[in-house]
């Protein structure tokens, strides 16, 4: 053996063994996600080595063996699912289909994929749905929804939960005959797994509300009915997710606090932790986590699917640690794959309100969280930007990300003339938007609608006379908020005033607010008279005219194809101003990890979303598609061809209705190929209206302040002039001044 | 001897290290917070945050506020109590009744008395109705300096109850002999009052005192159900800005007001303890 042979071979053995220690656990991965590919998903499945995955639209096969993951297109149109399973080693498919009595018959299929498509084959089970059905108080009928699918031996297991999730029932359907069986009912199961000796595992809620419940962990046999309390986990019922059972082991798995943690023999004390698992939603709980060939575990929830190796001795050496419901995004996986000695914990758990857990964190100086996910207008942000406990960022790309966006963003990202937060989520406060439809059936035209909030108010006190013999089926706005519209409008003009208003210059005794408010005072709304169908007021897309829900800023699945964003000025010839809810990351000016921290929000600034950096950064102009379009036209395409073969082969009485159909699907395409969650025009509108953007900063005196509510009801209630109402405001405001903030 | 006397301090350990941990060092910990920024060092500014707070507006709104509703509030419970407990005490059949039936409001949560305290003092309620037919005109009581009466009220109707039954028992162990032995000697009702009643009960009378004035300083439940966190600044009091400081998180000015507000109080009871002191003398014939 030469010298380099030997060489290799030590460096092959480094590699193999002692190097794992200081890498990411071997097979973690997010196999799906669905900001880059574009799938939603719904159930997974594994078979062998295999894991299959229902989007919808296809299923993708994920070989564990190889890492190659296969679409799988639906083949014909009945092929459309509600879950998938797998038993005997063979994936099913479970269909729910209504019948023309109006009730469900739900049918149990094997999957069989054929080339790049997937169909249903054989006989199906029928299975007895007909305790699916359940009547409501209000004497409708309703179908129990359904979770925690899974099969043991020759029968499937579902929880079934009534639509007031006051009844959960382990329901048992025979995958031979399809009989069903309720094998119990009990408000406080949460999850089920099959264990030992004709056993299942329960998790059980322990106390009177489900959401604050306390869990518990509950053997179940299934021939007595017997329930028999194990353990307590001492994890509350929204922060479980993900249970798993390893039979031959004596495992269980489950995730809190965006960790895995693994216990031997329902022995809570032998709780450890194996690795990290960045999936938020609780009602994960019920979709159980999947154990994998080679200590593999995998999890998923609507967007992402995650694998993770479960071996304790390949966790990562360094931990990162992020507080704050932070969705496991692009940058969290761009800084996965560039950090591998990094497990980025990402945790969502409080134990008393965010803002008092924080501040006493920050008194008590601890380390264990370095990055914080906070939203800018919240009071814990607004206490911790006073008192300096916010770390300055001062990493070159980070700066020089922020220096791209618009000035009053990056104003609010600094605290005391240093850039302390990166943005993380942004979300645009609601504004007016009006129909389109509505106002050419009404014979008006844009530059008719009102521009300021006192013209709105003229024009609902309008309304009754100029509008409701001609058109008695339209309404200005929502007809339920005719009750007490002036309430409604009292809030948003309120609201709208406050926003961007800097807290120390605030003031409510203004000619201009209170010239508004005086309008409010006198319109009178009583002439506004909508006719009230059977069911009472309802919201109609076509019949109203404003709705007070249009967004500005620009989104991923983009704007209303009907409603243009309408927001109103307080001053005639003014700009409208907009306001923006920001959601940012800081770093704990206590944390060990300092220089990872920021290393990770450096991740954040270069993976934003398309349609926040737009939102944000007023150079980027690029018009861009919808999460999902090209999944979508896939899809839309295949389906289009389907039913071109379909016409080939349909019967010639039939070949007519078929044309007009592709007809009309050829038209819905060519019209999808134009179809932006942000085109060219939407952005160029966005840039005008940015001009006014203001950023949400703290402010004791918002618009949910209890002070603030009482005094809108008074003066809504005709209890206040303009004049009490303005100077209490004010008197309010200046008391909150003097105390400091 | 020696060894008892170890012994004894071996029986009060537990005890004395419970005052330790939850009253010694959370109190020692305070005055620290008190005399730092809070900001992310933490620096050591002295007495700068007392002098920041006795110069903020709101914070000496608050004192003066509750200076004046204690004045207001203690004496009169302390003297309406007294004369309560002696007419009770008087009372003999039905005793029993009263005396729970004026105990009964110190029982019940603020909150739950709200309501009707609200519709009470309502523009449009008794109290104005009463106001309209003595000739006056009606008084918006929840607004301004008026509002003051209905807290003033609730106060007294709350703690009233507790106070009597503390005279009470005093007024019940003075000895009947006393009395007797006075009636004989030709003293009439004022000379008993003076010479018996009120010197046995002075002690009692002094805890009712310091209790009153305890409570007094705490008005706050009856102030924020009414006006809320920032009511009418006539009403503004120093519980408010400590609550407000806690909810803005301000722990550092929390625990400055605390404690500039407990060294106030102190001085005040030293004055009270020295005085009532001089008085027992006094009586004694010291």
């Amino acid at each position: 053996m030469n010298g380099k042979r030997i060489l290799a071979l030590i460096l092959g053995a480094l590699l193999a063994f002692g190097a794992t220690g200081a890498m990411a656990a071997t097979g973690d991965a997010v196999i799906v996600s669905r900001d880059t590919d574009g799938y939603n998903i719904s159930t997974a499945a594994v078979v062998g080595e295999d894991i299959y995955l229902y989007t919808w639209n296809a299923i993708l096969r994920y070989s564990l063996a190889d890492g190659q993951m296969t679409e799988y297109a639906r083949a014909s149109e009945g092929a459309y699912l509600n879950h998938i399973f797998s038993a005997r080693g063979q994936l099913y498919g479970l269909v729910e289909d209504w019948k023309e009595d109006e009730t469900i018959e739900a049918k149990v299929y094997e999957i069989a994929m054929e080339g790049d498509t997937y169909t249903l084959t054989g006989e199906p089970i029928v299975l007895d749905w007909s305790k699916m059905s359940g009547q409501s108080r209000d004497g409708y009928m309703y179908t129990r929804s359904y979770e925690n699918i899974l099969v043991v031996d020759d029968f499937l297991y579902v929880l079934s939960i009534d639509d007031s999730y006051e009844s959960t029932a382990l329901m048992e359907f025979s995958l031979k005959d399809g009989a069903c069986r309720v094998i119990f009912e009990n408000s406080n199961i949460r999850g089920v797994l099959p264990y030992k000796d004709g056993q299942f595992l329960a998790v059980m809620g322990v106390g009177e509300h489900f959401w604050s419940a306390e869990l518990a962990l509950a053997t179940f046999d299934l021939a007595s009915g017997a329930t028999t309390k194990v353990a307590d986990m001492n994890i509350g019922s929204n922060n479980l997710l993900g249970i798993a059972y390893d039979i031959e082991r004596d495992w269980l798995l489950y995730v809190t606090g965006g960790q895995i943690y693994r216990v031997e023999g329902l022995d809570m004390s032998t709780a450890r932790i194996v690795n990290n698992m960045p999936i938020l939603d609780s009602s994960t709980l019920t979709s159980l986590g999947r154990l994998l060939p080679g200590d593999r575990y995998l999890l998923y929830d609507y967007e992402n699917v995650y694998i993770r190796n479960i071996n304790p001795s390949q966790l990562p050496e360094r931990t990162l640690k992020i507080k704050g419901y932070a969705e496991a995004n692009a940058a969290y996986r761009a800084f996965s794959d560039a950090h591998p000695e990094t497990s980025v914990i990402v945790d969502n758990t409080y134990s008393g309100s965010a803002g008092d857990d924080l501040i006493n964190a920050m008194m008590a100086r601890d380390s264990s969280v370095d990055v914080y996910l906070l939203g800018l207008s919240s009071r814990e942000y607004g206490a911790l930007s006073e008192r300096g406990f916010l770390q300055e960022l001062t990493d070159p790309a980070i700066v020089e990300e922020v220096g791209k966006l618009y000035p009053v963003v990056q104003e609010a990202l600094t605290s005391n003339g240093k850039l302390v937060a990166v943005p993380y989520e942004i979300r645009s406060d609601s504004v007016f938007g009006y129909n389109k439809s509505v106002l050419e059936k009404l014979g008006l035209t844009e530059e008719q609608l009102p521009k300021t909030w006192s013209q709105m108010i003229e024009l609902l006190a309008r309304w009754g006379d100029e509008y409701q013999t001609d058109f008695p089926e339209l309404s200005p706005l929502d007809p339920s908020y005719l009750a007490e519209i002036r309430r409604r409008l009292m809030n948003m003009i309120l609201e709208n005033y406050m926003k961007g208003m800097d807290a120390g210059e605030m003031r409510f005794d203004t000619p201009i607010l209170r010239d508004t408010l005086k309008k409010l005072e006198e319109a009178d709304f009583s002439a506004i008279e909508i006719e009230e169908s059977e069911d009472g007021y309802s919201w109609d897309g076509d019949t109203v005219l404003f709705t007070d829900w249009a967004q500005v800023g620009l989104t991923d699945w983009g704007s209303s194809s009907y409603e243009v964003t309408w927001p109103l000025a307080f001053e005639e010839g003014a700009d409208a101003s907009v306001s923006m809810e920001l959601n940012v990351m800081v770093i704990n000016p206590f944390s060990e990890n300092k220089d990872l921290a920021e290393e990770y929000l450096k991740y954040v600034m270069q993976n934003m979303k398309i349609s926040m950096r737009t939102s944000l950064d007023p150079n980027q102009n690029e018009p861009y598609r919808e999460v999902g379009y090209e999944v979508n036209r896939r899809e839309a395409q295949r389906y289009f061809e389907s039913l071109k073969k379909s016409r080939d082969s349909a019967a010639e009485e039939d070949k007519k209705m078929y044309d007009e159909t592709i007809a009309e699907y050829e038209k819905y395409l060519a019209e999808y190929e134009d179809r932006w969650a942000a085109s060219a025009e939407d952005i160029a509108n966005y840039r005008e209206m940015a001009k006014t953007l203001t950023i949400n900063r703290y402010s004791p005196m918002q618009s949910g302040n209890e002070e603030i509510i009482a005094l809108i009801n008074r003066f809504s209630d005709g209890q206040m002039p303009v004049e009490g109402f303005v100077s209490a405001m004010d008197q309010k405001l200046r008391m909150m001044q003097m105390e400091g903030y | 001897m020696f060894k008892r006397k170890k012994s004894v301090v071996l029986f009060l350990l537990p005890g004395l290290i419970g005052i330790l941990v939850f009253y010694l060092i959370p109190f020692v910990g305070g005055v620290y917070y008190s005399l730092t920024d809070g900001g992310f060092e933490n620096k050591f500014v002295g007495i700068q945050n007392y002098v920041n707070i006795w110069q903020n507006q709101m914070f000496t709104l608050g004192l003066k506020n509750t200076m004046e509703l204690s004045l207001l509030c203690a004496p009169l419970v302390w003297v309406v109590s007294f004369v309560v407990a002696v007419l009770l005490s008087g009372l003999k059949s039905s005793g029993g009744f009263f005396k729970n039936a004026v105990l009964m409001p110190y029982l019940m949560p603020t909150s739950a008395m709200l309501l009707i305290w609200l519709i009470v003092f309502d523009y449009g309620g008794i109290v104005n109705r009463a106001v309209t037919a003595l000739g006056f005109d009606r008084v918006l009581w929840l607004a301004g300096m008026p509002m003051r009466v209905p807290v003033v009220v609730m106060y007294l109707w709350k703690n009233l109850g507790f106070s009597v039954i503390i005279y009470l028992a005093a007024l019940q162990s003075v000895p009947e002999a006393f009395y007797e032995y006075a009636r004989l000697e030709g003293a009439g009702f004022f000379r008993r009052a003076f010479s018996i009643t009120l010197p046995l009960v002075t002690p009692t009378a002094f805890l009712v005192l310091v209790m009153a004035w305890v409570n007094a300083f705490k008005i706050f439940k009856e102030v924020y159900f009414i006006g809320g966190a920032y009511p009418d600044p006539e009403i503004y009091t120093l519980q408010n800005y400590m609550n407000n400081m806690f909810s803005k998180l301000n722990y550092q000015m929390v625990t400055t007001a605390a404690y500039s507000f407990a060294i106030i109080v102190m001085v005040i009871f030293g004055v009270l303890f020295f005085v009532e002191g001089r008085m027992r003398k006094g009586v004694n014939g010291e």
